[in-house]
């Protein structure tokens, strides 16, 4: 047996009974040093160790021992870099992100595990579906073109698949608010007899006795033992990396680029009658609306009340954010607007007088037929091509 | 004659240790039971009016189990415990207390904080793998108790009590306090049979999310917890 192979043996067995060396060094940030094949680091670090435990038991020497344990030592340290820390970019000018980053600290192999279990069907109880088949990222991250999204054996979900981007600032998630926090939002598409149909459990199980995940895991935290808690977090990471912030509007704002006549005067009008719900930068307020739609025919969908009880929340639903809304259609909780010009039709003409309807609406929006032309120009603006087509966000390649 | 010299000697030495820092371990023990008897899973059982039942079961969170000795705040644990009648080792919770705390009574609560609803993925007993974790809104389940009754008129005549739920009005989590004997270990008789037979399965045979329902029967849930007097 080669040395490297022993190492290799050793490292299994390490990762088999899920040995902690550095998962307390995790998320303590240093200035990067270079870093050397962390796989090739982590199966040094086992195999010295496992020598100078071989070293400490031999009889003759005494001073073996406080020379192994400096040796041990220095290994260690020079390993401090596993798993890699990451910090966000926060794009200038955005608030601080409501995500609190203490409780699962970004590390490269962490975001890494997290992109392999948002593209792995390994999730979904037919093994056909991933979380890309309703999320693909060069649509930012939505389910292009289908009005409620397709799951498990050809199931259709009741509801439209949101584009996914800037999570790392969101409030409350799904149209309906439903999910309190990046970390759980998993459990629901995965536990959703229309969408993967399976069970957190059982997924955990199947990561435990597949063959790559356990040494992924022990990349991503430290040790190979593989829970809920650490692939919700891993997926998380991935998700909190997918920042789009480089559209023609945010150069427009740095004085990069300028609009056209058409786009300036559709912001115009956007900063008139639309920016107190989708507020920039991040074109949402997080908040719940009426914005006027009439109750669908087929799920009868009254969104935040089936959360809350509350009947003064009755049709109201997750403002979505309008960056990349050029790729999110169909439009709305359930996709019933094919375009754009169809969502600022409804803004102007279409407006349901319900109980709960928004006050910004109730006086209705007036919009000439150029000034919706303009309007659209403007929207088209946030999309953020950078964003869609990031190889980073695709499926990963090895 | 050496050997109380000795033993002086060492003791000397060792009291200094016994100060502040020196714990002990108060266990505290909850212990099913069907009305009088320990409470047997998967046995047909009947309740005070003849109704059978059979518990297939049991589950519920303790969290913040705090003592209190001559009125103040003795201790806090800060875990949160998930208490399985199928898994006897879950049954029993160590406290790591100080030395020479007052202890004369004990309070905890029967779920899950508020806080720690809204704060993402845990591990340990609050890993969503453990099956007390609602995927489709978000939050935990606090007490779970599932079972056959016949007069449910469901498939194969299970009833399905899930009670949870953090915001208000429907903030779930009970909170449950006892007076306690200075010493030894502490036990807790958590009475099925006395919950079935206000919760009436046959009237109700599933509650799945939070609701004032639910909090009426995690208020019941919370009456069927009392100082075992086995002796
Ligand atoms: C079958 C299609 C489908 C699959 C598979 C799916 N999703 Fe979704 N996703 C949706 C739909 C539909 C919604 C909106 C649901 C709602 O509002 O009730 C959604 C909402 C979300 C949201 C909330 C976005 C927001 O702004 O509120 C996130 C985050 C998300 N999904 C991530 C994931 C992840 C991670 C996976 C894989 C574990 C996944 N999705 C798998 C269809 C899907
Ligand atoms: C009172 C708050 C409010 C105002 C004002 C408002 N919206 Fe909306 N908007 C919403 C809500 C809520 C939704 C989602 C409704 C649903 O799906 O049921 C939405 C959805 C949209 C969508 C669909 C996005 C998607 O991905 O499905 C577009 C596009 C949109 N709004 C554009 C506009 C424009 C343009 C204006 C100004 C004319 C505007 N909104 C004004 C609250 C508002």
């Amino acid at each position: 047996m080669t040395e490297r192979s022993t190492c290799n043996v050793v490292l299994k067995k390490c990762r088999a009974t899920a040995v902690r060396f550095s998962g307390h060094l995790c998320g303590i940030s240093r200035p990067s040093t270079p870093i050397l094949s962390l796989r090739f680091f982590a199966s040094w670090r086992l195999c010295g160790y496992s020598f100078i435990s071989a070293f400490q038991r031999s009889p003759f020497s005494r001073t073996k021992p406080v020379l192994a344990a400096v040796l041990l030592f220095v290994l260690i340290a020079a390993t401090t870099q596993h798993p890699e820390p990451v910090q966000l970019k926060i794009p200038a000018g955005w608030p601080a992100p409501t995500y609190d980053f203490s409780k699962n600290p970004l590390t490269k192999e962490g975001i890494a595990l997290g992109r392999k279990l948002f593209y792995d069907p390994i999730l979904s109880v037919d093994s056909i579906v991933s979380c890309s088949s309703c999320h693909l990222s060069y649509t930012a991250f939505t389910h292009v073109d289908h009005a409620v999204s397709h799951g498990i054996r050809d199931r259709i979900g009741t509801r439209n698949s949101p584009a996914l981007m800037n999570l790392a600032w969101s409030g409350l998630l799904m149209w309906d608010g439903a999910v309190n926090h990046l970390d759980v939002q998993a459990l629901a598409p995965i536990a959703h007899p229309d969408e993967m149909g399976e069970d957190i459990a059982h997924v955990v199980e199947k990561l435990r006795r597949s063959g790559r995940y356990p040494g992924l895991f022990y990349d991503a935290f430290g040790d190979a033992t593989i829970t809920g808690e650490r692939m919700l977090k891993a997926l998380s990471q991935f998700e909190l990396t997918l920042i789009s912030a480089n559209s023609k509007y945010d150069r427009a704002q740095a004085g990069l680029e300028t609009f056209t006549d058409q786009e300036a005067s559709g912001y115009r009008i956007f900063k008139a009658h639309c920016i107190a719900c989708h507020r920039p930068p991040l074109f949402t307020t997080g908040a719940f609306a009426n914005n006027g739609l009439a109750v669908d025919t087929v799920y009868h969908d009254l969104g935040r009340m089936k959360i809350t009880g509350d009947p003064t929340d009755s049709l109201k639903f997750k403002i979505p954010t309008l960056r990349n809304v050029e790729f999110s259609f169909p439009y709305m909780h359930d996709g019933r607007f094919k375009s754009l010009r169809q969502v600022i039709d409804h803004y102007a003409e279409g407006l349901v007088q319900g109980r709960t309807l928004a006050p910004e609406l109730r006086d209705g929006v007036t919009l000439s037929k150029n000034e919706r032309t303009d309007l659209v120009a403007f929207l088209l603006t946030l999309s953020d091509r950078e964003f869609c087509f990031n190889p980073d966000h695709a499926f990963p390649r090895e | 004659m050496l050997r109380p010299v000795c033993l002086s000697v060492l003791l000397c030495f060792l009291l200094p240790c016994t100060g502040q820092d020196a714990t002990f371990i108060k266990h505290v023990g909850f212990v099913p039971v069907f009305s009088k008897e320990a409470l047997q899973l998967h046995q047909a059982v009947k309740l005070a009016d003849g109704t059978p039942v059979t518990i297939d079961r049991l589950r519920f969170y303790v969290s913040q189990i705090t003592l209190h000795g001559q009125g103040r705040t003795s201790f806090v644990d800060p875990a949160c415990h998930l208490i399985d009648a199928e898994i006897p080792s879950s049954l029993e919770v160590a406290l790591m207390v100080p030395q020479g705390i007052h202890v004369d009574s004990i309070s905890f609560l029967l779920g899950i904080d508020s806080l720690t609803n809204v704060s993402g993925a845990f591990g340990g007993d609050l890993d969503p793998t453990k099956g007390m974790y609602w995927a489709w809104n978000s939050g935990y389940i606090n007490w779970k108790l599932e079972g056959t009754c016949t007069k449910c008129e469901t498939l194969k005549n299970q009833f399905e009590f899930h009670l949870g739920g953090y915001l208000p009005p429907y903030f779930n989590a009970q909170r449950i306090g006892f007076a306690v004997p200075a010493q030894g270990p502490i036990a807790i008789d958590v009475d099925v049979a006395a919950f079935l037979e206000r919760a009436k399965p046959g009237e109700r045979c599933a509650i799945m999310s939070p609701s004032k329902e639910a909090v009426e029967l995690a208020r019941v849930a919370a009456s069927v917890f009392s100082i075992a007097d086995h002796d």
